[in-house]
Order: structure tokens, then sequence, then C-alpha cells
């Protein structure tokens, strides 16, 4: 037997139903790309931690003399925070400063360069790496250690922020969704009183009525629902390519996880059980008004 | 089957149509329903057919006090109950065919017995060939008729009718009565409110008569055989009600 046949109360209203099929779209779509940005955020940010948190730079002024530096050498030897160290050339330190400096100068032996090393970090804890920073001190004055830590934890913070207002966007939509629905559906019921009354007065059950309402929304939420669903796999593989610079480490909407990718795909269903719960439970409520 | 006790309705604050109404109808009677327009008799029936709340009194159906909160026995006493209106109230968006298939539709009746008990029953009351017509496509007449095959198609055990003949032509008012005299014979109890003098001589039942708010029985005195009353209904109701 087919449901839709037997739609007693005159519920189809085509231009409106496409009316409200577009909002549910353009609502759907909305919220997919905001929760795909807040998840590409925390993407990103927990990339920075993991590729930036394990490195750090020592810088060792010009005239140190030797006997420090071999010093240096065997002290980042023999720590267990250091997992492997390297000189970075002179030549591409010269690179880096080029544009503030006068090519003159640049090229003169004189310049006092300082050597800088990269080294990369096993993890270990923040007393650990305060230690190693002390040691280094000991050693030599001059000899700075930068972890990156500063500037990484405000990178975070604000990451951390984008990530929440994108949470509160998208939850705002959906709930500006569950209302308009639940407006749309109470008026629905007004304009359909009569029929309603009729259904009533011949013995059918508030949850029979209530039937014929979801099934009527379920139709057009999910039409409006796969809608936007397309619109927004095909805005984020679009800026997935465009915002893919050559040669570069690339975060795009393509990197999302597939646990995250998964997280974004149920949403659609979720705001359909909302909506559908909606419809329900706002139908019962009015029909409770009624004889 | 249905009883009323003090019952009073008013209309908002419009002094009350009826002030307190006792009757008693047992299972398987025959009732008019007269009274001057505006007397009430819609009113009544809309009472009777829990479409209207009084606003005091009980009434009591099928054994069980009415409490219109309690949705799910008001649904189930609903599905005893055919009813056939004055302003007939027909869908009109949808075919003559689903509009008599409509309480059937509500039980979770399957399609196929729906299309045979409702192609017979718009064939009986001369509608076969209308049956995919809009209601607004039809004479005031064939209107009446198609509310009549929806009241009737569940098989009820209590038939509210108000004025069903109104419409139609003393021919088919005349076949009508055949068929509401067949379902009472089936057990059926059917009320009927009606001016129709015609039909209230040629097929005798008692007449609830409503005047001023107050309702009395009467037994139309061409028929010796039945004694004749005019005593206020609550006397019968208590007789009823000491068996
Ligand atoms: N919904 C209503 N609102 C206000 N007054 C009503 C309503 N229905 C009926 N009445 C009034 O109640 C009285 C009885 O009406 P009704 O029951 O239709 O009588 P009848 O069917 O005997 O002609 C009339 O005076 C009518 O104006
Ligand atoms: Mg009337």
């Amino acid at each position: 037997m087919n449901p839709f046949l037997h739609q007693i109360i005159p519920l189809k209203d085509t231009s409106q139903d496409r009316i409200l099929m577009a909002m549910i779209a353009l609502m759907m779509c909305s919220i997919l790309m905001i929760m795909a940005s807040a998840l590409f955020l925390s993407n990103l940010s927990a990339h920075w931690h993991k590729s930036v948190s394990h490195i750090a730079t020592i810088e060792i002024p010009k005239n140190t003399p030797n006997k420090t530096i071999s010093e240096l050498k065997k002290l980042l030897n023999n720590s267990s925070l250091i997992k492997d160290f390297n000189l970075i050339n002179k030549d591409r330190i010269k690179d880096i400063i080029a544009p503030w400096i006068d090519q003159s100068v640049l090229n003169s032996e004189d310049l006092p360069l300082p050597t800088l090393l990269t080294v990369s970090l096993n993890s270990g804890s923040p007393i650990e790496r305060d230690k190693l920073k002390f040691s280094l001190k000991a050693l030599d004055e001059n000899i700075k250690m930068e972890t990156h830590e500063n500037w990484l934890s405000s990178a975070f913070e604000r990451a951390q922020t984008l990530k929440t207002l994108a949470w509160i966007i998208g939850l705002s939509l959906t709930l500006t969704l569950i209302i308009s629905l639940s407006i749309l559906t109470r008026t629905r019921v007004l304009l359909n009183k009569e029929a309603i009354n009729l259904l009533h007065i011949s013995g059918a059950s508030d949850a029979y009525i209530v039937k014929q309402f979801l099934i009527y929304i379920f139709g057009v939420a999910f039409k409006g629902i796969l809608i936007g669903c397309l619109f927004a796999s095909l805005l984020l593989l679009t800026f997935s390519s465009s915002t893919t610079p050559e040669n570069s480490e690339v975060f795009t909407f393509a990197t999302l996880s597939s646990g995250h990718m998964s997280i974004l795909w149920t949403m659609p269903f979720i705001i359909l059980v909302f909506m559908l719960l909606t419809t329900s439970k706002t139908v019962t409520n009015e029909l409770r008004k009624m004889v | 089957m249905i009883s009323f006790e003090e019952v009073g309705l008013r209309y908002g604050t419009q002094p009350e149509i009826f002030s307190g109404v006792n009757f008693t109808l047992s299972q398987g009677s025959f009732y008019y329903l007269s009274g001057p327009s505006g007397a009430g008799k819609t009113s009544l029936i809309k009472l009777s057919s829990l479409t209207q709340r009084p606003t005091r009194g009980f009434i009591r159906m099928f054994g069980q006090v009415i409490e219109h909160h309690d949705r799910k026995s008001l649904t189930s006493i609903r599905q005893k109950i055919g009813i056939v209106f004055q302003d007939f109230r027909l869908l009109n968006h949808l075919s003559v065919f689903e509009n008599v298939a409509l309480p059937l539709r509500i039980k979770n009746i399957a399609s196929s017995s729906i299309r045979q008990n409702v192609e017979e029953l718009l064939d009986w009351v001369g509608l076969g060939n209308r049956m995919h017509y809009q209601p607004l496509m039809l004479s005031g007449g064939e209107q009446q008729r198609v509310s009549i095959a929806r009241a009737i198609i569940a098989q009820p055990h209590l038939l509210l009718a108000d004025e069903p003949t109104g419409n139609l032509d003393p021919e088919i008012s005349e076949k009508l009565l055949k068929l509401f005299t067949q379902l009472h014979r089936m057990g059926t109890t059917i009320v009927i409110a009606t001016h129709n003098e015609h039909i209230i001589k040629t097929h005798p039942h008692p007449i609830l008569h409503l005047d001023n708010g107050i309702l009395t029985e009467r037994i139309l005195p061409t028929f010796p055989d039945l004694r004749l009353k005019t005593s206020p209904l609550s006397d019968i109701s208590d007789t009823i009600k000491n068996l």
C-alpha cells in the first residue's frame, strides 16, 4: 500500500513546498559548510601542534669559542629530549635576511652571522624543556633556544575561538531551521483545520493525523536536505582544489579525516530526525487544542 | 447506548440552548429528532457525536462517561459513530470515492476490500458513475448521498443523521429510509433529525421533540398499538435505568 496515495489532508502546495525545500537546502548547505570549516580548523591546529611543537631553533652567536661549541655538541648528543639536530646552511641564513641588508654588507666576511641549529625534539614535559634551556644558558649566556611555544599557543587559541564561533553559528542555523519549521507546521494545521476536524470526528487518532504531516514533511525535507548536501559537496570540492597552492604543505577540506567526514555527513540525518520530531511535537500540541 | 444527564449547552455568552437535558437511548432503537428550526437539533447531534463539549452535565456512550481529555477512548468511540452532517462536510480536494473511503482508511482496512465496499455502496446510492468526480462537481442532493455513504460505510453502531433528506427528492428519500430501516434491523441505533412529516408518517418511529430547550418524547397517535407519551424524557430514562 502506498501511503502517499492516501494523503487525506491537502498539505501539498507546490509553490510553498518549493520555497520550504529551498530554505531547507540553503540551511543544510550553510550548516555543512560551517561544520566543515570548524572541523578543518581543528584539523589545522592539531597539525600545527604536531609539526611545530617538535621543532626548536638554537642560536649560537658568531664569536662563540670552539670549546663551548664542542661542549654544546656533547650536551645535545646526550640529552634524551633531543632526537636530532642540524646546522642551517650559511647561504640559507643569508637568503632569509637578504631583503633587510645591503648586498655589499651581506657578502662581506665581517657580517656577524650567528650559527643556527634546527633541533627536532622528542615529546617531553615542559619541565624537561626548561631544564635543557637552563643547561644551555649555563654553558654560555648568549646561546638561545627558541621552542615556538608562545607563538603556537596564541595561534592555537585563535583557531579554537574560530572553531567555537563556527559551532555557535552552525547551531543557530539549525535552531532557526527547526523554529521556522515549527511555525510553518502550525500554520498548516490551522489552514487544514476542517479536514483535521473531520478526521477526528471520523475516529482518526492524533497519531494518524501526525503521520500524514510526517509523510509530507519527510518528502519535502528529504529533498531539501539532499539538494543542500549536494551543493555543500560541490562547494567543498571547489574550495579543496582552488586553495591548493603548488608544492606547499596542503591544508584543504580534502585533508579532513574519515572520522571528521562521517561526523559531517551524519549531520543531515540528525537534522532530518530533528525536523521530524519537531513536526510531530508541533502537530500533537495543536491537535490537543482541538475537539 | 447514549444517555445524557443534566446536559446544558451555551455558545459563548448566549443563553443556554439546553437547560439540563436528560434522556437515554437503548441499543437498537430508532428515533426521529424533531423541532422548529433553531431549536437545537444540530447542536444535540453535535453533542452526541462528541464534536461539541457540553457546558455542563454528563454524556455516557457505549457504557462510558465521555471525558474529552481522554483522547484514546474518544477515538475508539468515534469509530463506532456514523454522522450525516447537515452541511455534508465533504473534502473537496478528494474524489467521491476517497470521501466515502475515509472511515475505512482510518481503520487501516486493506485497499482491495475498500475498493469493493465503496464501489458497491456508491452504486447503491446511485453514484456509481460519479466515483471519480470531486464533490463540487455534484448537485446538492448528490453531495448529500456521498455524505450518507460515508456515514454508513464502516457499519457504525450508532448513526446520527442531520436532516439527511433535506436535499433529496421523495423517491431517493424513500430509498434512503429503506436503507436506514435495513441498518436498524441489523442492530444499528439510529437518530434522524428531520422536518419531513411525510417520512415520519410513512416510517413511524418514536420522536424526540425539542422546543425551547426542553426535550420530550412523542409517539405518533396514528399507531394505536403504541402507547402515547408526552412526559419529559427524564422520567423515561429513570425507568430505563431501573431495568
Ligand atoms: N457555533 C455556534 N455558535 C453560536 N451559536 C450557535 C452555533 N451553532 C448554533 N448556534 C445557535 O444555537 C441555536 C440552535 O442551533 P441549531 O442546533 O443549529 O438548531 P437546529 O439544527 O434545530 O436548527 C441557534 O439559535 C443557533 O443560532
Ligand atoms: Mg440544524
